[in-house]
């Protein structure tokens, strides 16, 4: 129930009622990232006469939160590839990094070394810098 | 008041004149994107969010050369290099790129001759506190482990035109 209600009176919710509409009747689903966030074009990938290029959309799974659109996915909905990321031949290597939304506002946003709110202390400067001493 | 002026007057001839226009723009296709749900082309010449590459083998690309911060326009780079370490290559222990005076020029991945620091294509970097955008050596490494699929992808596509 409240989730229906979410969905009829946000838009920062998964879909609006209307996006729903428009993806039952126009949407082709591509793909799922790991997120569970959900991503569309339209039927049979028709370019759109006005933008030039196909429309593709994508439905959040929760949070209307665009920095949750992963690499490789962020490739597909800015353009840049029509290549599914599941199927561009892409290699991870070890040292890559699981995607991580933008954290701000949130108790694991990046502080750098130094600040008040964080713990990490800022190492003081090498010889290549020298504090002004007023005379 | 000739006839002609008194018939427009009349029949309301410029409010019907602009409805239409209104009208016809009303149910023509839309060029607007409704982000964040659709996102607009960008290009792989995209300058955002700036990040460290390491070697496929995971070694830091950095040779703590200071080329980006010396041609840094906005001199938003602080570098510092440090004694060898024990496997003797060369490597920085400080690399500090202020994100509020960075002018998103491009010049630090021009003068990389290593192609260690690039400006990948993230945007949505925004932050609530000014200290945020204070970025450190391992928040553009991780930065780099991160985004290294599009910022390759980027170098591909890119590549036959350099």
């Amino acid at each position: 129930m409240i989730d229906f209600l979410l969905k009829l009176f946000t838009w920062w919710n998964g879909h609006t009622i209307g996006t729903m509409v428009h993806t039952r009747r126009n949407g082709e689903l591509v793909g799922h990232d790991e997120f569970g966030n959900a991503y569309y074009r339209t039927k049979g990938g028709a370019i759109d006469p006005t933008l030039g290029v196909q429309r593709r959309w994508v439905i959040y799974a929760g949070y209307a939160e665009p920095t949750t659109i992963p690499p490789g996915w962020f490739g597909w909905m800015h353009h840049r590839t029509d290549v599914i990321p599941s199927r561009d031949g892409h290699r991870v290597r070890e040292w890559e990094l699981p995607h991580q939304p933008n954290l701000t506002g949130t108790p694991g946003a990046y502080r750098p070394k130094g600040s008040i709110l964080g713990a990490a202390r800022r190492a003081s400067a090498s010889a290549d810098y020298q504090a002004w001493q007023p005379k | 008041m000739t006839l002609d002026q008194a018939a427009r007057a009349l029949f309301l001839k410029e409010f019907v004149q602009a409805f239409v226009l209104s009208m016809r723009y009303f149910f023509k296709p839309k060029a607007t994107i409704n982000y964040p749900f659709e996102k607009n082309p960008i290009s792989p010449r995209f300058r955002g969010e700036h990040a460290l590459r390491r070697y496929p083998n995971g070694e830091e690309r950095c040779i703590a050369c200071k080329l980006c911060e010396a041609i840094c326009p906005a001199q938003a780079i602080t570098i510092e290099a440090g004694p060898r370490r024990n496997d003797g290559t060369r490597r920085t222990t400080r690399y500090d790129i202020d994100m509020t005076k960075c002018i998103y020029c491009g010049f630090c991945q021009e003068a990389c001759p290593v192609d260690a620091i690039v400006e990948g294509p993230n945007f949505e970097f925004a932050t609530e506190t000014r200290e945020e955008l204070y970025y450190d050596k391992d928040k553009l490494l991780a930065n780099g482990a991160r985004w290294e699929r599009e910022i390759a992808r980027s170098i591909e596509m890119d590549a036959p035109y350099r």
